[in-house]
């Protein structure tokens, strides 16, 4: 008996006016594994996700999500679809006003009917998992980068969503504090069977943490398999992003003479 | 042949500048009427979610008390302040032509309903539009920028239920309570000024007060302070919702947000002015 995809995208295209920033994108994501979104700025990674958690419309194509196809979902109708999600957005995106415990205690308090004690048993939990139990009462602005993507997560796990979606998990923070986040990713896979979706262009995090990889350029599928598939791939805008090349296909590197070039006209 | 092709460009030139000028015009007014679309659309959204609070009442009220004393406890000192100089100013300025006439006694009366039917609401709901409305445009579109919205969103909270409802009550609560304050502070400044420069007595003031101003004039003006609230909310948090392009795009919707409620506001005491002096007021 085959298991259906948690994730499936069909044909996605997007356009902001003129600009297509998706072309036409299918792939499928299986439950329990951990699918990682590459490709350098403007590749269309972010609106990508956007449309995965409903932020977006597509133009065209559709997105379904555990058997749910979210065609023509109005706003309700996402919000049954958002249960079952988490998102780790790329600044972490706590509410400023809050402590850290009480960010992570919002979606609990808006959307089961536990008391507070009860709530702040799971906050604590919550908080346990990711390692941050020690900075409960710290405000946002007075943690670090690194500490603020683990609130974030940690308030993505507040309803124990099956799916979690992290928006560049690792920008802006140094070696160390990126493969904590990387382990943590890994880890709440492995105890919690969670499906992780990680928009990332860092390739060292993908190697650490992806079961399958979807390479985006310029809004189209460059590689749909796993981490051999990148790492073997001939394709030459797939090897200059993989070995980080300054000259070649990929957009945004361009030769000195076109620069001058660019620079004179 | 230049010569007569010379006039016939000119004409073609101006009629496609009268032409360009025409269609910039209609798309502005486009734009202008698209927004005030938007506008109405939050208005309805934003009661909605007054009348079923995004988790319940006990959350709402949870939320509307730091707000309630943002609004009304904060903002009492600078009304204070304002009111009592609007009050001197208005007996200063009016002192000097009734003297001149020999109705010095009628000032406590045009001080009182200047104070009551136009300059206390209005003043007020100025200094409000300032020091909160402007605070709501600037966190709504710093929390947007920085995907808190995008993030409550998310978690399936409706960001005009949690943000934008209970600013709504706590301006809908506090504004007329301000203005009431701002009534008795203008006059306590008017019946000071009376009797230090015209000598007119505390007891005097008051009782000139009492003969001049009836309920309506009272009512009216917090009529008006409750109208004024209402728009002040929506206005500024709707470019709160809207910002983009980083900070450039927030100083630039808080400033557009002021100035637009200060606008509308205005706007809409004239109109209510029109409405109370032809139908209500000459039945008082």
């Amino acid at each position: 008996m085959t298991v259906a995809p948690i994730i499936e995208v069909e044909h996605l295209a997007k356009s902001f006016g003129s600009v297509q920033v998706l072309s036409d994108v299918s792939f499928e994501v299986e439950q329990g594994e951990t699918l990682c979104i590459l490709g350098g700025s403007g590749g269309g990674k972010s609106t990508l996700l956007k449309m995965l958690i409903g932020a977006e419309r597509p133009t065209r194509g559709k997105v379904v999500i555990d058997g749910q196809d979210t065609t023509g979902f109005g706003e309700r109708q996402w919000n049954e679809v958002r249960g079952k999600l988490g998102v780790m957005f790329q600044g972490g995106a706590l509410l400023n006003s809050m402590s850290i415990a009480e960010n992570v205690a919002l979606p609990l308090s808006y959307h089961t009917e536990h008391d507070d004690e009860t709530i702040a048993t799971i906050v604590k939990i919550k908080l346990h998992q990711v390692d941050l139990l020690h900075a409960a009462d710290r405000r946002p602005s007075e943690i670090s980068g690194g500490m603020q993507k683990r609130a974030a997560i940690a308030r993505a796990l507040a309803l124990d969503p099956k799916i979690l979606f992290y928006d560049e998990p690792s920008s802006g923070l140094d070696p160390i504090a990126t493969s904590l986040i990387d382990q943590l990713i890994n880890r709440l896979k492995e105890t919690m069977g969670v499906t992780n979706v990680v928009v990332t262009h860092v390739v060292e995090s993908v190697k650490r943490i992806a079961d399958h990889v979807v390479m985006l350029d310029r809004g189209e599928v460059l590689v749909d398999g796993d981490l051999d598939g990148l790492m073997e791939s001939t394709d030459p805008r797939v090897r200059q992003f993989r070995n980080g090349e300054l000259e070649g296909p990929v957009v945004g590197t361009d030769k000195p003479e076109e620069y001058l070039r660019d620079l004179l006209m | 042949m230049t010569t007569s092709a010379a006039p016939g460009r000119k004409f073609f030139g101006l009629v496609s500048a009268v032409g360009r000028f025409g269609f910039q015009k209609l798309r502005y007014g486009r734009s202008i009427a698209g927004q005030i679309g938007s506008m109405w659309d939050l208005l309805r959204r934003t009661v909605w979610f007054c009348v079923r609070p995004v988790g319940g009442f006990r959350k709402l009220k949870r939320q509307l008390f730091p707000l309630m004393s943002n609004v009304g406890v904060r903002s009492w000192p600078i009304v204070s302040l304002v009111s009592m100089l609007i009050g001197l100013i208005l007996v200063l300025q009016t002192g000097h032509v009734m003297k001149r006439y020999g109705q010095i006694q009628e000032v406590p009366g045009l001080v009182a309903l200047s104070m009551c039917r136009e300059l206390g609401p209005l003043m007020t709901c100025i200094l409000l539009t300032a020091r909160v409305g402007a605070s709501f445009t600037a966190v709504l579109g710093s929390m947007k920028i920085n995907e808190e919205v995008l993030a409550l969103e998310t978690m399936a909270i409706n960001p005009i239920g949690y943000l934008v409802s209970p600013r709504l009550l706590s301006m809908v609560f506090m504004v007329p309570c301000l203005t009431v304050f701002s009534y008795l502070v203008g006059l306590i400044g008017g019946a000071i000024a009376s009797y230090l420069v015209y000598d007119i007595s505390g007891a005097v003031f008051v009782e000139k007060t009492v003969f001049y101003l009836s309920m309506t004039d009272v009512v009216s003006g917090l009529g008006k302070s409750l109208v004024f609230g209402v728009l002040i909310t929506i206005v500024c948090c709707y470019y709160g919702l809207k910002t983009e392009g980083g900070s450039m795009g927030l100083g630039r919707n808080t400033m557009v947000a002021v100035v637009t409620a200060i606008v509308v506001i205005v706007a809409a005491d004239m109109l209510m002015t029109a409405f109370f002096t032809n139908y209500l007021l000459p039945y008082a």
